[in-house]
């Protein structure tokens, strides 16, 4: 993993001295291939058998996926070929979408564009300027229901004393490491973007010790070897857990729980625009967003998605009108911005503390 | 010689690596300021019998004694002996001075009295000028000197030579034996050297001891095992030797050539009347006659001149035969390769040999 | 190549070192080189550095005490591991060195066989062991040596065992070959000259393996100050050492502050080098003091 962050560093430096040329010719008219970037694993996977196959199937275009970057890397390649660029697509979660838009990596969203026929059935608040959410599940309290005898309602509840050694969070370094501020100033009764109290809350945090997890596999795995009995967890990965025959239960916290969503956006300087939102449109199709209902219990943000499902899985997916409504929108323009400074002063309070 | 005279005595001891016998039912004596070589082939169990009495290897059967005391399982750090190795060994990472002290270092001598003595030890050896220098920055001879003042520094009760002087070149080997021998005589420290240098062992020592397959072929003093060889082996391994056949006359107390039927006396050697025996003439006892004198008749294949010598290489009724004589003798004048001559020698100078 | 036959040794000295010169010049120097420029200069939001000169990145290192916190850990995590493994590996080595050779093989082969799974893949097999349900807790838990589990990760400890673990055979097969290049003969000679065993290791042995040491404890710190991975999984954010603080730097785009870090690591780097150099001495065993 260092060994990446340094080859990519190494990359934009030879890029930006050496300036290679580009051995593919500028294919302006039907490419053979498009590139995607995005995650390995399962989620790569998914796409690969239905939004990614069902444009090679419409258009006989194939797409390479890019998987080895982390959101931040694919930002940073966009970035380093945008004079040539190589690539067409992106996938980033709602956190690191503003960075993206700053550094100037993502082209913007025609909502008008005759391609994007799937924009009208998903709703406003996934929908950004230059990026279209395709998923989204709650972020709320995961607790061992074997192990905590008094369970947790609120995200107050995850400073009990009791829990002390037992918590799992994520680390900053994670996508969702900064949420902790927020959630610390919502568990103390003050506003989202009441930094200073989410940061006391986080002092408070450090001295319970908690298990500062840099990925949400480590979440879930801390959760299974019941190292941890008290976490946060996006409630698609609890029935995991679950599956994994470990004793958890998730709960939408009376504060609210928070919105992750997660989706799609256009690499700045994409060759091929116009079969970029083809794509684009694909992964706003109610069919396919299905396949990662089915297989990681995320809600798609097409409104007619959940009709589609079988009834014990829209049981699972579906969220109340009740819970809709009350949950949290992070300000992430904000919070991208001080993400940098954040990290230094979580480090202060945890690693050097 | 009883254990009280000796400095260094080995009893009955053999040494076995796996199958093969190194050193078999060995007995050694060495006394007090003498200079013992052990001389013989690679793998005759030499320097096997100097690393026992060191105590870097532990005989299988038998006894070592230094000085009286029974050493044999004792350490070789406890033993008092020092010696000097086939590459010299010297620490690189310390100096000259360094190395020399360094023996009396770990015995515990004092700082001040350690630096005394390796000075003089180093005067001794002639290399006072470099106590700052490094092993790497001298000569070889130097480092064999550093190695020896290193040694007789410590004022061992004996001092063990494990060919030392093979790592040098021939001048420089010649140079070092007669400053090894007067060095050695001067301190006057019991001396055992293994070498397998027939030349070197004669030049420095009082006793020889030519081994053979873990055993000792014959031991004497230079002039004896040279003019007296027991046996084939040491008549040919100790310089060159033409080796004649004989049988014995009568009552035993001579012999006759084969070749020529010169007589020769036996003097202690046995055996009854028509036994066949072998008899070595060194070459430089041989002479050469012209054809009609008594003796062997033989053909010159080869005139060589080595300066102080000619070799003559004969062929004596297909036997090979070779002569020295002394460069410009008067025996040599008008011979040429393919000569006839005759070929004869001092009866005295017959050396009988015994069977193997 | 010149002129054939009379191609003198000159020549053919700058003709083999050319590729490897050329290499590394054009893929180390001149990006380091790019690197130390780019630690020049302020963070920018939509680029990969600002514009203009400065040396606030350095400033803040040498004066904030948050890095001075993380350097003297890094430093203290560096030194403590190589010291352990320099402990542990010299035993090992001392013990394998002498061995016949095929025998040799074997265990420097067991000794190796560790470094072919990847470390984090390594990493995760130490959480395994070291977790709270883990292999050495329910061993102690089921002796009654503990009653509740005990917490073995995310400590210093943690992070000293998983590296040792990768470091040590680097460390081991320096010193064994380092042993094996001394003379018997320099032992035989210290022995001879009344040094028992303990003094022949320290005036004798341990100088003449100084050249395995030293390589040894450079290769042991250098990849102690860069095994990022181990380091993360192992130690958690609590047991941040520099090479973190290097890619959180990256992960908020602030590359100058990355670079300048980068080059904070590699001072440190050098200044321990030098150190264990002037201490070990290993050109001594050259015979040049």
């Amino acid at each position: 993993m260092d060994r990446r962050q340094f080859v990519l560093g190494s990359a934009a430096a030879a890029g930006s001295v050496l300036n290679l040329p580009d051995l593919r010719a500028a294919a302006q008219s039907k490419p053979s291939q498009m590139v995607l970037m995005t995650w390995g694993g399962l989620w790569g996977d998914s796409m690969r058998d239905s939004a990614d196959a069902a444009f090679e199937s419409a258009t006989g275009i194939k797409i390479i996926q890019d998987r080895g970057s982390s959101p931040a890397e694919r930002i940073t390649k966009i970035k380093v070929n945008i004079n040539d660029q190589k690539f067409d697509l992106v996938q980033l979660h709602d956190g690191i979408v503003p960075l993206a838009m700053k550094q100037g990596a993502l082209e913007p969203i025609n909502r008008n564009s005759p391609r994007l026929t799937n924009l009208s059935n998903v709703p406003d608040r996934f929908i950004q300027s230059h990026w279209v959410a395709m998923i989204y599940s709650p972020l709320g309290i995961i607790y061992n229901e074997k192990l905590v005898k008094n369970p947790p309602t609120s995200f107050a509840d995850l400073w009990r004393p009791e829990f002390k050694n037992r918590i799992v969070l994520p680390d900053i370094n994670h996508s969702i490491g900064p949420y902790i501020v927020p959630i610390g100033s919502i568990a103390a009764g003050k506003a989202p973007t009441d930094t200073a109290t989410g940061f006391e809350m986080l002092k408070k945090m450090a001295a319970l010790q908690p298990i500062w997890a840099k990925d949400t596999d480590s979440i879930m795995n801390a959760l299974r070897s019941e190292e941890a009995v008290i976490g946060l967890l996006y409630k698609s990965q609890a029935f995991t857990v679950q599956n994994w025959g470990t004793a958890v239960k998730w709960v939408y916290p009376k504060e609210g729980a928070i919105l992750y969503s997660s989706g799609t956006a256009i690499a700045k300087g994409t060759k091929n625009l116009e079969l970029a939102e083809q794509f684009l449109n694909l992964t706003l199709d109610p069919k396919i967003q299905t396949t990662y209902a089915d297989k990681f219990n995320y809600p798609g943000t097409n409104t007619h998605m959940t009709g589609l499902l079988p009834p014990p899985l829209q049981e699972r997916v579906r969220l109340t009108s009740e819970e809709m409504s009350r949950l949290i929108d992070l300000d992430h323009t904000t919070m991208a911005d001080q993400r940098p400074d954040w990290t230094d002063r979580w480090n202060r309070i945890v690693s050097a503390g | 010689m009883s254990t009280q005279e000796s400095v260094v005595r080995l009893s009955q001891v053999t040494k076995r690596f796996g199958q093969s016998v190194a050193v078999d039912q060995l007995n050694l004596d060495i006394s007090e300021g003498s200079f013992f070589s052990l001389l013989g082939p690679s793998g005759c169990g030499k320097t096997t019998s100097l690393r026992m009495i060191a105590g870097f290897e532990t005989p299988d059967e038998g006894d070592v004694f230094i000085r009286g005391q029974n050493v044999t399982r004792i350490v070789p750090h406890k033993r008092d002996f020092a010696m000097v190795f086939q590459n010299f060994a010297l620490f690189p990472h310390m100096s000259v001075a360094e190395n020399v002290a360094f023996g009396l270092k770990m015995t515990g001598v004092g700082k001040a009295e350690r630096e005394q003595r390796a000075r003089e030890a180093l005067a001794m050896v002639r290399l006072p000028q470099f106590a700052d220098r490094y092993p790497k920055q001298l000569s070889g001879g130097q480092q064999q000197r550093v190695a020896i003042a290193r040694a007789i520094v410590m004022r061992p009760a004996v001092l063990l030579l494990d060919e030392p002087l093979g790592a040098l070149d021939k001048n420089l080997r010649e140079e070092m034996q007669v400053e090894l021998r007067s060095l050695q005589q001067d301190l006057g420290i019991a001396t055992v050297f293994v070498t397998h240098d027939q030349e070197e062992a004669l030049t420095l020592s009082d006793t020889i001891a030519v081994m053979r397959d873990g055993r000792i072929a014959q031991r004497g003093s230079p002039s004896d095992v040279y003019e007296r060889p027991v046996n084939r082996f040491v008549a040919t391994f100790l310089g060159a030797s033409n080796l004649l056949r004989g049988r014995i006359l009568g009552t035993g107390k001579t012999a006759r050539i084969d070749a020529g039927g010169i007589v020769i006396p036996l003097g202690d050697a046995t055996g009854k009347d028509g036994d066949e025996i072998e008899i070595a003439i060194r070459p430089e006892r041989m002479s050469v006659q012209l054809q009609g004198a008594a003796g062997m008749p033989a053909v010159i294949k080869a005139i060589v001149y080595k300066g102080a010598t000619v070799s003559l290489y004969c062929d004596a009724s297909g036997d090979e035969r070779v002569v020295f004589v002394p460069g410009g003798h008067p025996s040599l004048t008008g011979l040429k390769t393919g000569a006839s001559i005759v070929l004869s020698f001092d009866p005295a100078h017959a050396v009988p040999l015994r069977s193997e | 190549m010149g002129s054939g036959l009379s191609m003198n040794r000159q020549t053919a000295f700058w003709a083999l070192l050319a590729p490897p010169l050329l290499f590394v010049g054009i893929f180390f120097v001149v990006p380091l080189l790019n690197l130390f420029w780019v630690s020049l200069h302020g963070a920018s939001s939509s680029e990969l550095f600002g514009s203009d000169l400065t040396g606030e990145n350095y400033y803040r290192i040498l004066t904030d005490s948050f890095y001075h916190t993380i350097i003297l850990r890094t430093l203290w995590a560096g030194l403590s591991i190589m010291l352990l493994c320099l402990v542990l590996g010299y035993a090992t080595a001392y013990v394998i060195a002498p061995l016949p050779p095929r025998t040799r093989l074997i265990m420097l082969l067991f000794l190796v066989a560790p470094l072919m799974v990847s470390n984090v893949i390594r990493a995760y097999g130490w959480i395994a062991i070291l977790g709270r349900q883990g292999v050495v807790n329910s061993m102690l838990r089921s002796t009654g040596l503990i009653d509740g589990p005990l917490l073995l990760l995310n400590s210093f400890e943690a992070v000293a065992f998983g590296l040792m673990t990768i470091l040590l055979p680097y460390m081991v097969v320096s010193i064994i070959n380092a042993l094996n290049a001394i003379d018997r003969q320099y032992i035989e000679a210290a022995q001879s000259l009344k040094a028992n065993p303990f003094r022949t290791f320290i005036e004798v042995v341990w100088p003449l393996s100084s050249p395995g040491v030293a390589s040894g404890t450079l290769l042991v710190f250098l990849l102690t100050l860069s095994a990022y991975v181990t380091i993360t999984l192992l130690g958690g954010p609590r047991m941040k050492l520099l090479v973190s603080l290097v890619f959180d730097a990256v992960s908020g785009f602030r590359w100058p502050l990355a670079a300048a870090l980068s080059f904070a690591l590699l001072a440190l780097a050098l200044v321990v080098a030098g150190l264990i150099l002037a201490l070990l001495r290993p050109g001594r065993v050259q015979g040049r003091g």
